[in-house]
């Protein structure tokens, strides 16, 4: 085995580690969370992830995306491919989004609008009161790291 | 760290230099023509020149510089006030103090001699060396550095293209045989040492037209100072205007921004600061009665924004937005219905300002009022990729952000429209547009290809090509000519049929990120000057599809004979003639024709004929009949006749078929691409 393998299987039980199911949760665990309407279900995604909720203005269709992609939109500067979530999050597609507004997540190697019929609000929810990826009034909640890892989104028509 | 700011200083100091002399000639000939003629007009543009160069050298800090140029300041202040002639002293000394400054600047006086008596000592300052360049000069280096935008973005294409080829060599030798696999080992070394070079070329010209396109970028650099300058006797003439006082203040004016920049918000600016003093800030009794100082107060905030942005905030400690009157003017303009406006937030509100019609003064001065100005300060400040959004108390006042990129790249394109939607073509994968008659459009379609002067090209529709819904009603509209674009790209070329050209346009590219890394057919992302996102098509893309499809449609036709087939067409209408004509003509075929089944005969006899098409309803002899004298002569026993004819009936097309000819076309269903299709495939 080499010097090599040795810092990657370190690496690797550090990175399994913070991956690891965090403690039961306390009571006064609380998430701030932005809460919007996509077809039939209220999805949420932790709000200090959210760089901005704007209103969605002309959309760019692009010929040959997959078709959660509604198309582009771009705000100070940055272009943003709009993102129908319901696919992604297994939920049904039953008719098209007329997606009103959109939350922005920008990162040095991602740009990804996720598409709303309308945000609701920010709310403050315990987490205790999470079971099964929904909040006790049924809001489904998203984890926008896997989200933006999903390998659906990738498009490379190489 | 010291030392960046020590270049952002050396860099400031070297556009200072040029800017001063600028105004020191403008002052040296003002000062000229009043001497020549004494008088009080005049003074004023002395007044302004020296006060910019004054704002000017205090952004780069030269303390003593800016005093010299106070002084001088305040005494044509002084003779403007005295609105007599100004006496040849006054003039003298003003002259003495230009000459000491010119020579500051030109480096062969000190800074710190200004504050003493003037003394022509030669200490040569420190000082960079500077070059006047026109402005119009610098522009064209400057489009020129952004031309290299196009290559620096084919390149990276073309090492694809040649990576792709190396692996199609390498499927090739895999299934070769021993004594060809040696020699496609070779092959594929070869062009793998292609493909390096390429890549290495490639990222070479990336680097470098980065790095111009950085530089030239720099060069274009002003402080916000130098649009900012004109604002203090503007603000002052409103003022006097409109019987208010107004204290202007900026901060941030040292920040630099693009010329090209600053040239496009500075209208906007002026209009954002007439409003405020036009709308925003009240007279002095009424701001007194609302217990707030008679004096109001415009605050201009330059800073840096995130992701190499600018913001510029004009704010005032006027009234504020009035909300109100907002809706009541949106009605009165029909923005929208009336109880929609009425259940607007204030922020939405506040946005109507930005339509065009609406204005809340009920009488429109010559300042403000027209109800068109926001609208188009939008317009300009979303040209330049910017945006533009207000805050607004009642009471208190408003704040107007304009946000917008430090420094802009442009790029031509062709904006193009199909099936209802707009695309851009890099202008330099257009080699031309032309427009081509329907009908020759429909045989070009129906066979790939297209003659365009002496060569033929793949020829293809953008819009199904694209995946894009047909829209019914547009097909009939764009009438008898359409327009076709033809494609350049490597070594490639092709026609592509689209709907509409909309023209060149100079647009700012936005490129794809992540989670995009390729998406076919598109480039990039283009903003128009409407601000509108428009796809840039990648041409490669495009002629990789259209020569695919050129090569499908017709299969045998590279190995079919070299030699012109001819066709002779046969029919008594001159218009299905001469359709029929261009129809194969344009397939590349030579074309005789006949008015009729004797006349026909008799060409078949004496020239050398591939294929009849013939009518069957014609005088003298008729198409049943010429298909059985052609049959009758062994000769012509292989010669394919067709026969288009408007009878139905079965028995028609059964006599037609008895009677020798080898297809059968009915002109009801007569699909011309269906007729050359059959030709083709007879000869």
């Amino acid at each position: 085995m080499s010097a090599g393998d040795d810092v990657r299987q370190i690496l690797r039980a550090r990175a399994a580690a913070l991956a690891a199911p965090l403690p039961a949760a306390q009571s006064d665990d609380v998430v701030e969370l932005v809460v919007f309407r996509a077809g039939n279900e209220r999805y949420a995604i932790e709000a200090i992830e959210a760089e901005e909720a704007i209103e969605v203005g002309d959309v760019t269709p692009v010929p040959g995306l997959p078709p959660f992609y509604l198309g582009l939109i771009v705000h100070a500067g940055v272009v943003y491919p709009l993102v129908d979530v319901r696919p992604l999050a297994g939920a049904p597609v039953e008719f098209d989004l007329q997606p009103a507004q959109a939350l922005l997540f920008l990162s040095s190697e991602r740009a990804i609008a996720v598409a709303a019929e309308w945000v609701e609000s920010f709310v403050r929810i315990d987490t205790a009161s999470i079971a099964d990826g929904k909040t006790s009034d049924g809001i489904v909640l998203l984890d926008l790291q896997k989200l933006l890892a999903d390998v659906r989104l990738v498009v490379d028509h190489g | 760290m010291a030392d960046r700011a020590e270049a952002l200083r050396t860099r400031l100091l070297a556009t200072f230099r040029v800017e001063a002399q600028e105004h020191l000639r403008t002052i040296g000939a003002e000062l000229d023509a009043i001497a020549s003629a004494p008088q009080t007009a005049g003074l004023e543009d002395l007044l302004r020149a020296m006060h910019t160069l004054k704002g000017a050298a205090r952004s780069v800090g030269m303390t003593d510089f800016e005093n010299a140029c106070h002084g001088c300041e305040s005494t044509i202040s002084e003779l403007i006030k005295a609105s007599a002639p100004p006496a040849a002293s006054d003039l003298q000394s003003l002259r003495e103090t230009t000459d000491a400054l010119a020579r500051v600047i030109a480096g062969t006086q000190p800074a710190t001699s200004l504050s003493e008596t003037p003394a022509p000592t030669a200490a040569p300052a420190p000082s960079v060396e500077t070059i006047r360049v026109e402005v119009g000069r610098l522009d064209t280096v400057v489009t020129l550095a952004e031309e290299l935008l196009s290559p620096k973005l084919a390149s990276a294409e073309h090492v694809r293209a040649a990576r792709q080829l190396v692996e199609e060599i390498e499927r090739v030798r895999a299934r070769a045989d021993r004594t060809l696999r040696e020699d496609l080992r070779t092959l594929e070394q070869r062009a793998r040492q292609l493909v390096a070079t390429l890549r290495r070329d490639s990222r070479t010209l990336e680097a470098a037209v980065d790095d111009i396109n950085d530089e030239m970028r720099r060069v274009r650099m002003q402080p916000a100072a130098s649009v900012l300058d004109v604002f203090p006797l503007m603000v002052r003439d409103l003022g006097r205007e409109t019987g208010k006082e107004v204290d202007w203040q900026v901060v941030g004016a040292d920040l630099e921004i693009d010329r090209k920049v600053l040239e496009l918000v500075k209208d906007p600016l002026i209009h954002m600061v007439r409003n405020a003093i036009d709308h925003g800030i009240e007279a002095p009794d009424a701001r007194a009665a609302a217990g707030k100082p008679r004096r109001g107060k415009i605050l201009v905030t330059v800073a840096p924004s995130e992701g190499g942005r600018i913001s510029i905030e004009v704010a005032d400690d006027g009234r504020g937005f009035a909300l109100d009157a907002l809706r009541d003017a949106a009605v009165r303009a029909r923005l929208a219905p009336v109880d929609q406006i009425a259940a607007m937030s204030d922020a939405a509100v506040a946005e109507l300002a930005y339509s065009a019609g609406v204005s809340t003064s009920p009488v429109i001065t010559t300042i403000s009022g027209h109800g068109r100005g926001l609208a188009i300060v939008r317009e300009r400040i979303e040209r330049v990729d910017g945006r533009i959004s207000t805050r607004s108390a009642p009471g208190a006042g408003t704040v107007i952000r304009l946000e917008f990129p430090a420094s802009i790249v442009t790029y031509r394109a062709l904006l193009v429209l199909v099936h209802g939607r707009r695309f851009l073509l890099p202008l330099d994968a257009v080699e031309r547009v032309f427009g081509v008659r329907q009908d020759e459009v429909d045989a070009a379609l129906a066979r790939g290809s297209m003659a365009v002067g002496e060569d033929i090209h793949p020829f293809g529709s953008l819009g199904p090509m694209l995946g894009l819904p047909r829209i019914a009603a547009a097909e009939t509209a764009y009438g008898r000519t359409r327009s076709c674009v033809l494609v350049r790209g490597g070594d490639r070329q092709g026609v592509m049929l689209v709907d509409e050209v909309l023209g060149e346009h100079e647009i700012v590219i936005k490129d794809l990120r992540p989670p995009l890394l390729r998406v076919r057919y598109v480039l990039t992302t283009g903003l128009l000057g409407t601000g509108e996102l428009v796809l840039v098509l990648r041409s490669g893309d495009l002629l990789a599809s259209i020569h695919r499809r050129a090569t499908e449609s017709i299969p045998i036709a590279s190995s079919a004979a070299p030699r012109v087939r001819c066709v002779l067409v046969v029919d008594d209408s001159l218009t299905t003639r001469t359709m029929e004509r261009n129809l194969f003509e344009a397939a590349g075929y030579t074309v005789r024709v006949a008015a009729d089944g004797a006349d026909a005969w008799e060409m078949i006899q004496t020239e050398d004929i591939d294929a009849v098409v013939s009518d069957v309803d014609m005088p003298n002899m008729n198409g049943f009949e010429l298909t059985a004298q052609i049959r009758r002569e062994p000769r012509f026993a292989e010669l394919p006749v067709v026969l288009v004819s408007a009878l139905e009936a079965r028995e028609d097309k059964e006599q037609g078929i008895r009677a020798g000819a080898n297809a059968y076309v009915l002109k009801s269903g007569f699909n011309q691409a269906n007729l050359l299709d059959i030709v083709r495939r007879l000869t």
